[in-house]
């Protein structure tokens, strides 16, 4: 029997946290079980394989074949969501950076705006989170970015802690950026005349790995991002 | 030898290569078509060269190789820009394929 939500984990090379991060999630689950949890696997070379597949049966897994980054790892997880038909789907990160009680509240507002998606929010309400100086320059640049060209402002467009509901699923599933996604998506939605709502929510630094925005990177994912929200915006 | 049966030589042997490579199904006749076309306008060159000659004084060019220069970068960037519209079609399509695979994996291990 399918619950209502799906949580999404996509891994990539996650064998230091993941863990640890799937029992937190198992054992909320235990509590809450209003949630599946499937865990993409999207072409790990460590051993990352054999720890999620000793979680099976209390969770789904669907392993790639080899690494297609994090928009085509996520968008298998839609597209599971979406040939199961659950009502709602959550990304999950695999890094031990969001909360899992937070679920909660954010499968509470979708179900009662009816909104189309709810994104988990740093920067919505002052919360304990403490990210480098930087990379809040980088959000907030998005912020203003995105409402310039949409007049929605999102305070955390980068969270990619966000539930959705069908209709966004089934879009998702079809099609869904193939790295940097969050932004983009944000104008992606507005464009649709999606509702989009954002709450405040609790995160964690990361509890493991290396994050894949560094160095000659932050240029890239800036560059990337920025064009995209136009190309969305324009479309 | 000089440079024009040079160059004849090397636009037959493009010929015989682009028919190798039809033959074989390593190249589409679509873009054989294109390496066809590039081969012979080399050629018509090579065979009336004062046609460059004319073109380059119509556009004001004072040494006419380096127009040819021009219109083979053009030529290339522009078939570069197409490989790339192409390549990003197949690895979309590549995509698709990856994930439609992992799913199908994925619900037959759980029907077992």
């Amino acid at each position: 029997m399918r619950k209502p939500v799906l949580l999404i984990i996509p891994a990539y090379n996650e064998e230091q946290v993941i863990r640890g991060t799937l029992d937190d999630v198992l054992a909320f689950q235990q509590q809450e079980p209003f949630f599946d949890v499937i865990v993409v696997n999207d072409g790990s070379r460590d051993s990352t394989k054999q720890i999620i597949e000793q979680y099976v049966p209390r969770i789904y897994t669907v392993h790639l074949p080899h690494n297609l980054g994090i928009g085509g790892a996520v968008q298998t997880g839609y597209q599971y969501a979406h040939r199961h038909q659950y009502e709602y789907a959550v990304q999950f990160d695999a890094d031990g950076q969001h909360v899992i009680e937070e679920l909660k509240k954010m499968y509470d507002v979708i179900e009662k705006t009816k909104s189309d998606m709810v994104i988990g929010s740093r920067f919505k309400e002052k919360t304990a989170y403490k990210g480098a100086v930087s990379r809040r320059v980088g959000i907030a640049f998005f912020t203003y970015f995105i409402y310039l060209f949409t007049g929605k402002k999102i305070m955390d467009p980068t969270s990619g802690f966000r539930i959705k509901n069908r209709r966004v699923i089934e879009a998702f599933a079809y099609d869904y950026p193939s790295d940097y996604p969050e932004p983009e998506v944000i104008v992606t939605g507005q464009r649709k005349g999606w509702r989009i709502d954002e709450i405040s929510v609790e995160m964690r630094p990361r509890q493991g790995g290396s994050s894949s925005i560094h160095s000659w990177k932050t240029v890239y994912y800036m560059m990337k991002v920025s064009l995209a929200v136009v190309k969305e915006w324009s479309k | 030898m000089n440079i024009y049966i040079f160059s004849v030589i090397i636009m037959l042997f493009v010929y015989l290569i682009i028919w190798k490579n039809v033959k074989q199904g390593k190249l589409g006749v679509r873009d054989s078509i294109l390496w066809i076309v590039l081969s012979t306008i080399m050629g018509l060159i090579v065979w009336q060269y004062s046609w460059l000659d004319w073109l380059a004084a119509q556009l004001n060019v004072a040494y006419a190789p380096s127009l040819l220069f021009l219109i083979a970068i053009i030529v290339c960037l522009l078939f570069i820009l197409d490989l790339m519209i192409r390549l990003n079609d197949l690895q979309k399509k590549h995509v698709k394929l990856a994930q439609t695979v992992a799913l199908l994996e994925s619900e037959r291990k759980e029907q077992q």
